[in-house]
């Protein structure tokens, strides 16, 4: 909406500021006043660029009219509007060199020119041709609207469309118009509600609610709902309150009973515990009553079994030394046959050494050395013989006319004839007949000297032989052997002899063996069992007498005397009489108790019940604090009312709906079945002009030229037959039926100069009306010169 | 004897919310029903009435707020006669555990006694003996009334004989679930009581203002609580004469009343209609729901929120209900303002036929709507 035009200097006027109105403003002045240049200034701060040169012709026309003629080179205004909720003031000044243009917001200034013409072309919203021929309507071209459109291009296109978009009989009705307020009206309603089955979409209650999108129906649902819930709740926490106060009342009516049982049962247990105590002490003096009785009796009894225990003891003694005695004597015996019998054994042994000792005598020569001296002569024999036999001679009788006889180095002699072999060794002599005799010796060994060698050992091995008195060295070796064995018999015996002990009382020895010869052994086993029997009696009588010794020495501890322990049983005997006698005096158990335990059983148990009641009554008294916390501030009749109520609202929003869905379902039915025949233009344009001329015109149309074709009383009439006036109302809602079209909303200025002036009065009439029904959504500027007009169109008054 | 005088009234329900109320009126009602044990206390103190009898549902709840408990208190503390009972009802039922009736005896005088038991409160005026039958409620719903231990008990208690009890009366207002005490009005006259003092159900008993020779009464409320509430709030004084005849009066004691109307109109909004509606009644203590129904012309019916204005100004709180309120509409119209077989001509037409004005006329609406602008 324009709030203001500032003019500092355009064509004529110099400083002059004039506010609008929203609705209809409307301008008055004399011819020439400057209503015009005022039109003109206004249409220019929108959109004639500031930058102008003069060589275009538009710049060239705009610089003479706008510029004050031969007095200066500029034309300035400010424009202040409103858009989308901001102030904005739009200044501009068209100068050859220095132009300005400055836009603010809200006081804030607008820097960017890109910036400036967003915001300019959102506001105007429609073309530059749009405004300076439909909306800003000069008087001189009012009537040529249809030619003015068809003279202009893009106007001319967009009209075109409008005609072609062909619709419904609709006498100024839009229907989509129409369907959209009806479903937006449905929707408001039955957003998220399921008509057909009467519930929210998707059977979602209020326990998960829509949380977007919630219809009145839903809402007026969810209300009632919730009320109802929540009284509901309320009465379910009042019933469960009633009920724990039940509970509560009889527990307290139970701990009311149970505490005079209690106490009932308290007056007796001072006289219930003494007398428990009481019995236990009269128990206890029973048992010391009974104690000394037996003390008393017994005390004598045991001094007379300790004297026999000790006389038992006596006589067991006796016996034990008698017995022990005997074992002696055989002990002793025992003795005396092992030093005779190694005595007998040494006698022996020594004999057989005298023995050993003569036959050794007789091989005494045959000692070790001896045997050694024989072995190395017997060995060097063996080695020279050894020498020969290895030095092989051998020879063959290879011509003989006789025999030959060849003889060894030990003279044996071999008859050989021709053609034999033969070998000795390492000599031989080959002896052909008494001429001839060969000696053959090896040159391998020296034979002579190992000849000689073996037959000095030879015979000095026999002479040592017979020297010894044997044969051979193996009959020494035999005798050496001898006197070996000898002489380790001979070393056995004596370590016998070591080993037995020499008699160091011979004497002695021999007086034992004359009185033991009629010695009568009693066997030892024997007297050690009777032993044993008898240390055993010893120790059980000793032990019983330890124990009658231990009585009687606890008695004299714990009594002191006999008499003592008479005395105490008669003082035990007066006090159980004394306790008896108080028990007499104290009040007795119920008898439906059979015991103390029984009462105190009883009684524990009524306290643990007490204390359970009491306990259960902590945590009903807990729930109800709970529970009365739960408790809602609110009654559930109230809210059960409020429930019916939005229960009621709700019905009604959904007949609500449902008319409108009726009315949707009927509109799309009409629309089905009915035949289009008007454009939007053209039915806009007829319902304006039915109001315009009071339905005299209401049957026209346009051929696809734009060209106007009028229809009266069936007949086709010429539009140039139709009166000025008619043309103006024609032009007239031509016009606004294009605006209301391209701006349902209202949202761009109107102008209107002095366009009602040729119609008759009741045409001007209808004119008002339906320029004030446009001004009722429109911001109109209408300019006229006659005050009586201007008066007529009411809206604010502005004079020039 | 001198004549024994006790001011009877019930289900004061101090604590009610009114929260389908504005604030303001919320408030007003709240505050109301203070005012009307206020005005009890008061007629009690000018008539000289020796009890002031409370027949149950003092509070709205188990669940009143201190502040109004002891606001309660302290102005039946005013009472100057020699006694108040208490009897609690089955909305602010006697429990030892609720803190209610612990608050409200704390800071009550010696004169009131609170009857929580079920069992015969003795009283004494002028050496004669008052027997109250106490048979308070322990719960808030009960299949069973408390009468049965009056029953059992000696019928030959002598002196005056009083019951104090609350719940529904069958014959006065039907118990329809038996939840709430159900009593019998032959069940009460068996007892032999000198008077039965009642509470519960939210309607005077007996009708008349004025009754002798009547056993059995019920106080109704003492402040109106609500639409569907149709009488003024009042308690019975009453008069028991040396025979023990009991004279009764019943004397208002609330402020507010409501009305719950249906007023039908045709052509115009008629506020003398609405008027006599609700004739005789002081308008700055009404609140009232009208529900308004028939045709009005349209033009009467495009300006009716401006009689409404008009009509507000006649009472302390109204509310109305217009939805059954509808502009004439006819095929006249349709064909006045549509041009024959027009799509919006057709549409009417078919929704009259096939629906009813009502849907033709939202439609109509709906459309001229769309074309003023």
């Amino acid at each position: 909406m324009i709030l203001q035009l500032e003019i500092l200097q355009f064509a004529g006027i110099k400083n002059r500021t004039v506010t609008f109105d929203d609705g209809l403003n409307v301008i008055v002045g004399e011819n020439e006043a400057g209503k015009s240049t005022l039109v003109e200034a206004l249409y220019s701060v929108f959109f004639m660029p500031v930058k102008i040169g003069n060589k275009k012709v538009g710049d060239k026309l705009f610089v003479e009219s706008a510029f004050p003629y031969g007095t200066s080179d500029y034309a300035e205004v400010k424009v202040k509007f409103h858009h989308d909720g901001d102030l904005y003031l739009l200044h501009k000044l068209w100068h050859l060199k220095k132009p300005l243009i400055q836009m603010m917001r809200n006081n804030d200034k607008v820097i960017n020119e890109t910036e400036i013409e967003s915001v300019l072309n959102s506001y105007l919203k429609h073309t530059e041709g749009t405004y300076n021929h439909l909306f800003f309507s000069k008087q001189d071209r009012f009537k040529q609207i249809f030619e003015v459109v068809k003279n202009h291009p893009e106007l001319y296109q967009s009209i075109g469309d409008l005609l072609r978009n062909a619709g419904y009989e609709l006498d100024g009705l839009s229907v989509e118009e129409f369907r959209n307020r009806l479903t937006t009206s449905l929707k408001e309603l039955d957003s998220n509600w399921d008509l057909q089955h009467e519930r929210p979409l998707g059977g979602r209650g209020i326990d998960n609610p829509h949380k977007r999108s919630i219809g009145k129906i839903l809402e007026a649902h969810y209300e009632s709902e919730q009320a109802l819930a929540d009284s509901i709740e309320i009465e379910t926490i009042e019933m469960k309150l009633e009920s724990l106060h039940k509970e509560i009342r009889e527990s307290s009516l139970a701990k009311a009973r149970l505490s005079k049982e209690i106490e009932t049962y308290k007056a007796l247990e001072s006289d219930i515990r003494n007398r428990q105590r009481i019995e236990i002490s009269i128990e206890k003096l029973e048992d010391q009553k009974n104690m000394f009785l037996e003390i008393n009796k017994e005390w004598p009894e045991t001094l007379v079994k300790k004297e026999l225990y000790c006389e038992d003891l006596n006589g067991i003694d006796g016996q034990i030394e008698t017995f022990t005695n005997q074992l002696q004597d055989q002990l002793d015996y025992e003795k005396y046959q092992v030093e005779m019998a190694e005595y007998e054994k040494r006698r022996a042994l020594e004999s057989t050494l005298k023995d050993i000792d003569q036959s050794r005598a007789t091989l005494e020569q045959f000692s070790e050395k001896t045997l050694l001296e024989l072995s190395q002569i017997s060995d060097a024999i063996n080695r020279s013989k050894l020498m020969i036999e290895s030095a092989e001679l051998g020879g063959r009788v290879l011509k003989a006319l006789k025999e030959i006889v060849v003889v060894d180095y030990n003279g044996k002699q071999s008859t050989l004839s021709e053609g034999d072999v033969w070998t000795t060794d390492a000599y031989m002599k080959i002896i052909a007949d008494n001429t001839l005799e060969i000696e053959i010796k090896s040159n391998q060994i020296d034979f002579d000297s190992v000849k000689e060698t073996l037959v000095e050992n030879e015979k000095h091995l026999k002479s040592r032989l017979n020297g010894l008195n044997v044969q051979s060295l193996e009959e020494a070796r035999m005798n050496m052997n001898a006197r070996n064995k000898l002489d380790s018999d001979r070393k056995v015996i004596l370590k016998q002899l070591e080993m037995i002990p020499e008699v160091v009382n011979l004497e002695r020895l021999m007086e034992a063996q004359k009185k033991y010869d009629l010695y009568n052994p009693v066997p030892k086993k024997f007297i050690e069992d009777h032993l044993k029997t008898l240390s055993d009696q010893k120790s059980k009588k000793n032990a019983d007498l330890l124990k009658v010794e231990l009585k009687l020495e606890n008695w004299e501890k714990t009594f002191g005397s006999h008499e003592t322990v008479a005395m105490q049983l008669g003082e035990v005997l007066a006090e159980i009489k004394s306790y008896r006698e108080t028990l007499s005096t104290m009040q007795k158990i119920p008898e439906h108790f059979q015991s103390s335990e029984a009462f105190f059983q009883s009684l524990d148990r009524l306290r643990d019940e007490m204390s359970a009641l009491q306990e259960s009554l902590k945590t009903m008294e807990i729930e109800n604090e709970r529970l009365l916390g739960q408790l809602p501030d609110k009654s559930s009749e109230e809210l059960k009312l409020y429930a019916k109520e939005k229960s009621d609202l709700r019905n009604r929003y959904i007949r609500k709906a449902m008319q409108i869905k009726n009315i949707l379902e009927t509109l799309e039915g009409v629309l089905n079945t009915s035949t289009p025949q008007k454009s939007v233009l053209e039915t806009e344009f007829i319902s304006h002009i039915k109001a315009l001329t009071d339905t005299k015109y209401k049957d026209l149309d346009f051929d696809e030229s734009l060209n106007l074709r009028i229809q009266q009383e069936k007949k086709a009439l010429p539009v140039s037959l139709l009166s000025s006036g008619t043309l103006d109302s024609i032009a007239l809602a031509f016009r606004l039926s294009v605006m209301e079209i391209v701006d349902p909303e209202g949202a761009s200025l109107a102008v209107f100069d002095d366009c009602l002036i040729n119609m008759d009065k009741k045409r001007m009439d209808l004119a008002i009306q339906v320029i004030g029904r446009h001004a009722q959504k429109r911001q109109i500027l209408y300019m006229t010169c006659h005050e009586h007009l201007a008066l007529a169109l009411g809206g604010r008054l502005i004079k020039i | 004897m001198e004549t024994f005088k006790i001011f009877h009234i019930s289900d004061v329900h101090i604590g009610m919310k009114f929260q389908r109320y504005p604030e303001n009126v919320r408030d007003r009602l709240i505050d109301a029903r203070f005012e009307s044990v206020r005005k009890a206390v008061s007629i009690a103190n000018e008539k000289g009435c020796h009890v002031l009898a409370i027949a149950g549902d003092l509070f709205e709840s188990i669940k009143v707020k201190q502040k109004d408990v002891f606001k309660t208190v302290e102005l039946l503390n005013c009472f100057q006669g020699d006694h108040i009972w208490v009897l609690p009802g089955n909305h602010d039922y006697y429990d030892p555990s609720l803190k209610l009736w612990h608050w409200f005896m704390e800071k009550a005088s010696d004169k009131i006694t609170l009857l929580s038991e079920n069992k015969v409160y003795r009283f004494e005026h002028n050496n004669q003996e008052i027997n109250v039958f106490a048979a308070p409620c322990d719960q808030k719903h009960s299949s069973e009334n408390n009468l049965e231990w009056i029953k059992k008990t000696d019928q030959e208690v002598s002196g005056i004989r009083l019951l104090l009890a609350h719940g529904a009366i069958k014959e006065i207002s039907p118990d329809l679930n038996n939840t709430y005490f159900p009593m019998s009005l032959p069940e009460l006259k068996s007892l032999e009581m000198t008077a039965c003092l009642l509470g519960h159900t939210h309607v005077p008993y007996p009708l008349h203002d004025r009754v002798q020779s009547e056993s059995v009464f019920n106080a109704g409320t003492s402040e109106p609580d609500g639409l569907n509430y149709k009488y003024e709030g009042a308690g019975w004084y009453m008069e028991i004469k040396s025979d023990r005849a009991v004279y009764a009066e019943k004397t208002r004691t609330g402020r507010f009343v409501f009305k719950d109307l249906t007023v039908e109109l045709e052509d115009e909004v008629d506020l003398d209609r609405v008027r006599e509606a609700v004739s005789g009644e002081d308008g700055s203590n009404l609140i009232a729901r009208v529900n308004l129904r028939g045709y009005l012309n349209q033009e009467a019916f495009d300006t009716r929120f401006k009689m409404y204005e008009v009509m507000k100004k006649d009472f302390f709180y109204l509310e109305i209900l217009d939805h059954d309120l509808k502009p004439k509409f006819s095929r006249a119209v349709i064909e006045k303002t549509f041009s024959e077989n027009s799509v919006p001509y057709l549409l009417l037409e078919q929704l009259l036929d096939r629906f009813d004005e009502e849907t033709a006329h939202m439609a109509f609406d709906m459309m001229m709507e769309g074309m003023k602008k």
